[in-house]
């Protein structure tokens, strides 16, 4: 009787924080729906779709094959990588030199300038990026603004014809993708602890050496979750190459895009994705194991 | 300790927009010597430390380090160091380079490093913890590594900016003789910050009392303690109680002053002693507040030649009864007497005076940093 009654009352308690547990999964399922339909279940059929055969006039045959990927070997398309990988490398080193000082003397800033200089940064946000990029194209083309100025002043005497060269591609970049350096660096150069600085400057070190043995190292985070904002994007971006490269700078986004679009070989675009996405996450993965820094700014 | 000034602070103003935050303050002090900075937050002593670190430009004014004037130096290129509030310890580096950064910086020999770090590491009782992280080290562990990297750099002077204020009663007492220990070894000179007035008397050599950017006084523990100069230093070191009276008349080395503790009531005479700078400043007629210790405040039943006072409440706390007295117009007065038993009871009269050396007129001159040089300070402290 006695016992009756206990397991009874266990299984009351057991049957309580089930139904707790089950109020707890109605509160998170929205955000488990929203991934596993926004995010996993696309990458998935990205992965099915880069090992079908593409059918003679349009879509894919269900019929499995290794060609897509055996495809992507080949010179033509293995330099689009490589093109890419430095096109990346090049934007956030050059992300890194700009945003880095701004993001750090932004931090350093009273508290209204501050904001004031916040708001600059993110306002271009608020227009298209096409649109912007149409902005450069005003600036670079021959005999636009940018030449005018030059020739005017006498530091050139012809137009510099950089409009749709790798140069201009590579401005558009840093250009579109600096808010993202300057904000990671901000966010950890403003957390930073000035006393450490400043027991540095005590113990001998004058100002560039606390900086690169204190500042350096306090704001490594944002440093590096900068990096990872800016490479990623910046490997996939297609709309600025084609903009201001105008054809002649090729990368892996504009390659991917083609096969979308113009070749309708979605097998063989799935393919080129899967490949990117694998490589930027090593990419990443290699990053975080080389310099040990756990805390991205929130990142990952 | 000898009678060399090691640093000499001359006239220096700071103001941070439109507060100014140091009057003008002027203070020498001699090597080997503990000095403490004593005053409530805001009163400008950690501006006064960091001007001498050099983390800071007074406005006005120099400061003089070993004879050099050192007041535009950076702080790197003067050999002061400083155990900051929150220790700032490098939390990227591990103990051993938090200690020999200093070190390194100066490029000594790896050996002479590893060395003097070690004996740094033992003389602070943290043999063997090079390698943890200051992630990994209790409050009161980060504090030893605070001094020891401060320490390392042989300075000429060290500042510590109330370094035990984080730390619980029972460790900041450990740390207070433990820190009397390492001064007294090391025979460097140390400017100590702290709003605690018992840490003050514990540790220092001399006191300076500070107060919104100027000292109220400088003096030895025992100066300061039992003859404060100004109110403000009666009050905020040691319970004094402060009573406005007249001098009515004066016998020698005493002054006795005229004191009511109601606007009509009649005046009761009570004693007050006069010190040897004093004498030129005090006449008969003139007004005065005397600064009497609770614990000199001596109390009787007996109606007698003191105040008349009723008792409000008594307080036991820490081995000392505390007796509120109402003093009228006085406002609350207090006397305290060891032990928990008192022979008077909430409601009772009582008389209350004390004896003529325990009465110390304060507030007759100006403070210490407008009426006298530094040079007359440490004369004073001499003689």
């Amino acid at each position: 009787m006695l016992s009756r009654q206990a397991s009874q009352e266990a299984a009351h308690t057991v049957n309580a924080a089930g139904r707790k547990r089950n109020r707890w999964w109605m509160t998170v399922m929205p955000l488990y729906l929203f991934t596993i339909f926004f995010v996993a279940l696309p990458i998935v059929y990205l992965f099915v779709l880069s090992f079908l055969t593409r059918a003679q006039t349009w879509g894919v045959v269900n019929e499995f094959t290794l060609d897509n990927y055996l495809k992507i070997l080949k010179p033509v398309y293995l330099n689009t990588f490589k093109e890419s990988f430095q096109m990346a490398v090049l934007t956030t080193l050059g992300t890194l030199f700009i945003g880095y000082p701004f993001g750090y003397l932004m931090a350093k800033l009273p508290k209204k300038t501050k904001s004031l200089m916040m708001l600059c940064v993110v306002i271009p946000f608020w227009t298209s990026a096409l649109m912007r990029m149409y902005g450069w194209i005003i600036l670079f083309r021959s005999n636009g603004l940018l030449d005018k100025v030059l020739m005017g002043i006498g530091l050139t005497d012809s137009p510099l014809k950089l409009l749709y060269s790798y140069p201009a591609v590579l401005v558009g970049m840093v250009y579109s993708l600096l808010p993202f350096m300057i904000l990671s660096v901000y966010s950890s150069t403003d957390k930073m602890d000035w006393s450490l600085v400043e027991a540095a400057r005590d113990l001998g070190a004058t100002r560039w050496t606390a900086f690169f043995t204190v500042t350096i190292k306090m704001t490594l985070p944002g440093i590096l979750s900068g990096i990872i904002l800016v490479f990623i994007p910046s490997m996939g971006l297609f709309f600025i190459a084609d903009i201001l490269g105008g054809g002649k700078v090729m990368l892996v986004g504009n390659l991917i895009q083609n096969q979308l679009q113009s070749g309708r070989d979605w097998p063989f675009a799935a393919a080129l994705s899967v490949v990117l996405m694998v490589f930027t996450s090593m990419m990443i993965w290699i990053y975080r194991k080389a310099t040990g820094v756990k805390d991205l700014e929130g990142l990952l | 300790m000898s009678n060399e000034t090691i640093l000499e602070l001359k006239n220096i103003t700071k103001s941070f927009g439109d507060t100014q935050v140091l009057k003008g303050i002027s203070l020498s002090i001699r090597q080997g010597e503990f000095i403490t900075l004593l005053g409530a937050s805001g009163c400008g002593k950690t501006t006064t430390l960091r001007i001498i670190a050099g983390l800071e430009t007074p406005d006005n004014g120099n400061v003089y380090l070993n004879g050099t004037d050192v007041t535009t130096l950076q702080p790197n290129e003067r050999n002061v160091n400083t155990v900051f509030q929150n220790y700032a310890l490098f939390p990227h580096m591990n103990v051993f380079s938090n200690i020999a950064y200093g070190l390194k910086l100066k490029k000594v020999p790896k050996q002479e490093m590893t060395h003097r770090v070690e004996e740094m590491l033992e003389l602070v009782q943290l043999a063997g913890y090079g390698t943890r992280m200051p992630s990994e080290l209790s409050g009161g562990q980060r504090q030893r590594v605070a001094i020891a990297r401060a320490v390392v750099n042989n300075p000429q002077v060290l500042l510590l900016d109330e370094p035990l204020g984080a730390l619980d009663l029972q460790l900041r007492r450990q740390m207070q003789i433990e820190l009397k220990r390492i001064q007294k070894r090391l025979q460097i000179t140390f400017i100590y910050i702290t709003h605690d007035q018992e840490e003050a008397l514990n540790m220092s050599d001399r006191i300076a009392v500070m107060n919104q950017g100027t000292f109220e006084q400088i003096g030895t523990p025992n100066e300061v303690y039992y003859h404060p100069r100004t109110s403000y230093a009666a009050r905020f070191v040691g319970t004094a109680n402060l009573i406005p009276g007249r001098i009515s008349r004066i016998e020698g080395q005493t002054a006795f002053v005229d004191v009511s503790c109601s606007a009509a009531g009649p005046a009761v005479q009570l004693p007050a002693c006069i010190t040897g700078r004093q004498a030129s400043l005090v006449r008969p007629g003139q007004a005065v507040t005397v600064s009497v210790k609770s614990e000199n405040i001596r109390l009787q039943k007996e109606p007698g030649s003191g105040l008349r006072l009723a008792v409000i409440e008594k307080n036991f706390a820490g081995g000392m009864l505390r007796i509120s007295l109402d003093g009228g117009t006085l406002g609350e007065l207090s006397a305290s007497r060891q032990g928990i038993d008192a022979a008077f009871e909430a409601g009772e009269m009582v008389t209350a005076d004390w004896e003529p050396e325990h009465g110390v007129l304060v507030d007759l001159e100006g403070t210490d940093s407008q009426s006298r040089g530094p040079a007359a300070a440490g004369r004073e402290q001499d003689a």
